[in-house]
Parts: C-alpha cells; structure tokens; sequence
C-alpha cells in the first residue's frame, strides 16, 4: 500500500509583531514513524505546531493533515491529532478518569468506547490506579495524563511539544518509554531541543533554525551525511598536548586551516586524514604517549550545531 | 428590640447557613496544604474568630489556592 | 456540548463556589424582610435624635412594601456577587491553558461559548428566582399576608433582566479580555457610561437602568408601558453582545 504523508507543511510564515518567526518551513511527517522536531528554545517549534492545531493564524503557507488542510479557529483536521502540549493543565477539580470521560465525550466516541480506552490509556502511562484529583499532580504525572489524552481518541498523529524538557531523569525516561509503546498505533511528531532523546527513540527528524528546516531525514541519514574522518587523539600528558599543537597547530606555512584543534585539555582533533602518519611519526620521534586514539563518530550535537552555524 | 420570638424565623437560616460555612471552611483549611497567604493557624483562627460569615469570606477570598 | 456543560456544573459544586453563591444569595433575601421588621425599632432608637431636630415621628407602620423596598435596594448586592464570580468564567481558562485541550479535542469554540452562556445565565436565573426573590418572598408573604402588592412579579422580572444585560457585558468581555480585572473593568467602563447617559431625560426610558426600578411600578408612579422601551432595548443588547461575543470568541487567541 501506497505509505501517505500524515503531515505536510509547505511554505509556511509567520510573523509577531516585528518578528519573523516561521521563514517558509518545509517538514513531512510520514506514516507510523517518531519524527523528532528539533531546535533551539524559540527556533519556532511550538509555532508550527500550534498553526497545525489552528491555535495560531499563519501569515502564509499551507498545512495538510491526511490530506486535509488546516486553519486557523474551528479546523476539523484536530480530529486527526492528539495534542500534548508544553505545559499540560487541566481541570484540576477532576480525577484522571473523569478527565478522560470528559474528553472522550467532547470528542464524540461511544460511552462504552470511552470505558475502556481510558482505562487502557492510562494504564499504558502508569496512572491506572490514581484516583485523586489531578490538583496534586506533579509534572511528570502531569505529562503522563496528557499523553492518555491525547491518545484516547486514537490519533492519526500525536504530536507532543517539548514533552521532556521540564523532567527529571526518571520522568523523562518514563515519557519516552511511553511514547515508544505509542508508536505502534499511531504517527509522534514531538518537539524537543534535547537531542539524546532524539537520538533514542526518534526514526527521523527535521531541524529547525531561525524559522527554517535546514536539514530533514532519518537519523541514520543525518549522521552519514556529515560523517566525519575526524580522529580524536589523548595524549598521556597535557603538555605534550601543547607542544603537538605548537608543532601543528598552525598548519603548514601557515597557509592551511588548522588541522590540529583543542577538544578539551590533553585532547586534540586531527581535521584532516591525510595528516595520520606525520602526526603519529612524530609522536614516535618524540616519545609523545597516547592514552587514546579512534576515529571520531559525529554525534547529533555536532551535526546541530554545525547546521545552525551556517 | 422586637421580641426574639418573632426574629426567630430569621435567626434560625442564618444559624444554620453560618455553621455550614464554617464547617465547609474548615474543612477546605484542613484537607489543603497551601495557602495563598498565610498559615493554616492563621485560617483557622481567622475563620473561628470572624465566625459570622466575614472569617470564611475572607479565607476564601484571601486564603484559598488557586485550583 | 453536554459534556461541557457537566464540567462546568462539575466545576461549580467541587470548588464550592455554588456553596458559597447559594449561602451569599439566601442571606440577600432573608435580609429584606428582616430590616424592614427590625424598622420600628431602629427608628425608636433613633427618635430622640431626630426629634431633636424637629422632626416628629409618629407611629412606624410595617407592611409588605417595606420588605420589597429593601429588596429593591439591596437587589445590586446579588449582582454584584455573580458579576465577581462570573468575571473569570472565560479568562480562568485562557490563563490555565485549559481551553486549548478542549478546542484540540474537536469541541467546536461556539460550543463552548454556548456552554458558558448558559451556564452563567442559568445560575443566574435560577439564584435569583429561587433564593433571593423566593427567600424575601415567602418572609414577606409570611409575615404580611394581608397585604396587595401590585404588579410586583414584573418588576421582579425586570431587575432580573437588568442582571442578565450586566452579565451579557461580561461575557463579551471575558472573549476579549486575558483577566478578570479586565472584564471587570470593561463592564465597568460601559455601565458607567449608562449611568452619566441616564441623566439626559430624553435617554432615561430606553437604558436598562429603567429596569431596576420595578418598585416604582409596584407604587404605581411608572406605568408598565414605561418600562417597555427599556425592556426592548436590554433584550435586544443581550442578543447584540451575544452574537459578538460568537464572532469574538472564533477568532480569539487561546
């Protein structure tokens, strides 16, 4: 079966005031995958999602989801979606169960549908058991509910702002474990700037910076795209350190780019492959001693922050 | 003053809806941790001492966490 | 839309602000009758005073129009009350975030402002029917059976009127407004507007305030047809402010 794209956004802008927030932002979300969204605090995350909610009016652009578009006020694509927002309230007068009756009845599905959707729900989230009122709820249970909610209805796509981000470890890793057993019935569009979770559980990812998607793809795309030969060598002692990057750090008649940079003290980066055998002859001659020395594995956070440089 | 026979049938619902405030106060004091301002000590003197409605008021505009 | 509308009744119980609005609104109607039968005697306590003054007092008659002067008199207490109450009806909402989930859910934003007009039009309604007017009502029938009141059910009606006018206000203004002191304000603003308007002869008999003086009927000094303007014009307001609160509230931020 042809796989259809849950989530098309082309072209779109937006503006507060006198900033440009959202530069013509290009993202597909396909079917069935955790698409990480990620970027720095302000990037202009929570703004995509929040014209893809209809919550916010775009200056331009379109939003398709499954194949219909979205707009601002009373948009009938939310039927496809779940929404976990940022910050999660609630009325807190209710306990967990009610609130999920609640939302399944606004939602529309039979009562019975209702019963036993939410008990599944937020057995899945660790609150099946909670019988108090949402008013003492820490974040993270919080957070947990929100994902019961949103996934009640059995979203085509659920899409989570910054789920993380104001958890401890334990709650994070609690969240995440979550959304992983989401995946199975439904398409995780969430936003966060921590990369380790994207990394994690993420099949793709898109980066925004300064209002624009500058790079797009599955994870494993995105690391071999900027596969880097860069090697990283630590040396015994953190003068030799010095010394190598007195030798070498200036490059070649100080015509080149330095091909021998500081990571972090005793640790230097070899730039350039073809240097290998100088630099190891010449930590032979001089008896300089490496504690380590292996090829250099580009981490999303390099990535990153390569991408937002340019 | 009027005898207080015939203020009676005033007297009475204003006793009654007087005790179920308090009690209702109370109640809320206890079964809440936080306070807006102030300490549960403080609410519950309040509350007692400004028994005629004012005390429960005041908690419940003053005192009372927000939902 | 129902499911709201349990929310909103779930909201009003649990938090206890129906507790409260229920306690606040018997306590308005016992007081009516209540000064006026205490009026003999803080009139004897008062006589040597105002004798001295020159005035003679004679004997102080209480009757049912006593009772009903005072419920006029104190009838702004009850509105004031759910004014305050249903000042953060919308913007509680908007500060908590608690709207986006629902709107995220499907329910439609009219719904929603459907739901909250009658549930503050109801609680209205039905506190100022039943305890205030119904409480000063069954003391004065009590204690003054034997007297007519005239034309007393449609000022009775009027005033409540007026409170739904006051409330249509703050409704529109809780779809603008991101507080309660805003809605507060803002009702403010236009009721005081009403209040200096209301000093110009010609205006007086088309403005709601015509609508608080139902006592004036029951005395026989305004006619019913007085009140017809006015009552034209408030119902038409609350349908205006109803139909822009809509139009409002669909493009509203949340």
């Amino acid at each position: 079966m042809h796989k259809m794209n849950v989530l098309e956004i082309s072209g779109l802008e937006k503006r507060f005031g006198e900033k440009q927030v959202l530069r013509g932002v290009e993202l597909t979300v396909p079917e069935k995958k955790v698409y990480g969204f990620v970027g720095r605090n302000g990037a202009g995350k929570t703004t995509t999602m929040k014209i893809t909610l209809g919550l916010l009016e775009a200056d331009a652009g379109t939003v398709k989801v499954c194949g219909e578009s979205a707009h601002y006020g009373n948009t009938k694509t939310n039927r496809f979606i779940g929404y976990l927002p940022d910050v999660p309230e609630y009325y807190s007068f209710m306990t967990p169960m009610e609130y999920l009756k609640f939302c399944g009845e606004i939602t529309g599905l039979p009562a019975k549908e209702i019963k036993t959707r939410s008990e599944e729900m937020l057995r899945l989230v660790g609150l099946g058991e909670e019988k108090r009122r949402i008013k003492g709820f820490s974040r993270g249970m919080k957070q947990r509910l929100g994902i019961a909610q949103a996934l009640l209805g059995r979203p085509k796509l659920l899409i989570c702002d910054e789920p993380t981000s104001a958890l401890d470890p334990l709650g994070r890793k609690e969240i995440l474990d979550v959304l992983v057993a989401a995946k199975e019935e439904t398409t995780i569009l969430f936003s966060t700037h921590v990369l380790s979770d994207v990394e994690h559980i993420c099949d793709e990812m898109a980066l925004l910076n300064d209002g624009k998607i500058v790079m797009q793809g599955s994870i494993e795309d995105v690391k071999k795209k900027r596969r880097s030969n860069a090697m990283e060598i630590e040396l015994e002692k953190a003068s030799d350190a010095e010394e190598m990057l007195r030798v070498f750090g200036k490059g070649q008649q100080n015509k080149e780019p330095q091909m021998l940079t500081v990571l972090r003290p005793g640790t230097l980066l070899l730039g350039e492959p073809s240097m290998q055998p100088e630099i190891l002859r010449y930590m032979a001659d001089h008896e300089i001693a490496f504690a380590r020395m292996e090829k250099r594995e580009a981490t999303l956070e390099d990535i990153f922050l390569e991408a937002i440089k340019e | 003053m009027p005898e207080l026979k015939e203020m009676l049938p005033f007297i009475i619902p204003i006793v009654i809806a007087e005790v179920i405030l308090l009690v209702y106060t109370l109640r809320h004091i206890f079964t809440h941790d936080h306070y807006k301002r102030g300490s549960r000590a403080l609410w519950v003197v309040v509350t007692l001492v400004g028994m005629e409605f004012i005390g429960p008021i005041l908690y419940f505009l003053l005192g009372k966490e927000d939902a | 839309m129902r499911a709201f509308l349990k929310k909103e009744w779930m909201e009003m119980t649990r938090t206890g602000k129906l507790l409260i609005l229920c306690i606040l609104f018997i306590m308005f109607g016992i007081m009516n009758p209540a000064i006026a039968k205490l009026t003999p005697w803080i009139m004897e306590m008062m006589k040597e005073s105002i004798e001295e003054s020159g005035f003679v007092i004679g004997k102080v008659t209480v009757n049912a129009m006593t009772s009903w002067t005072q419920y006029y008199k104190n009838a702004f207490m009850p509105v004031l009350v759910i004014v305050l109450m249903s000042s953060g009806v919308l913007t509680n909402e908007y500060q908590s975030g608690t709207l986006v989930q629902v709107v995220t859910k499907g329910l439609s934003r009219r719904k929603i402002l459907l739901s909250k007009m009658i549930s503050v039009y109801c609680t209205w309604t039905v506190l100022y029917m039943a305890l205030y007017f119904g409480v000063t009502y069954v003391y004065t029938i009590y204690f003054w059976s034997e007297d007519k009141v005239e034309d007393l059910f449609a000022g009775i009606i009027f005033y409540w009127l007026m409170g739904m006018f006051i409330l249509a206000l703050v409704l529109l203004f809780s779809t603008i407004a991101n507080n309660g002191g805003q809605v507060l304000m803002g009702t403010g603003i236009v009721y005081m507007v009403l209040f200096f308007l209301n000093y110009v002869p010609k205006l007086q008999k088309f403005l709601p305030f015509r609508l608080m003086d139902g006592l004036q009927l029951t005395m026989g000094s305004l006619k019913m047809e007085d009140f017809i303007p006015a009552l034209i014009t408030s119902s038409v307001s609350i349908v205006v402010c109803g139909m822009i609160s809509i139009v409002l509230f669909d493009k509203r931020r949340l």
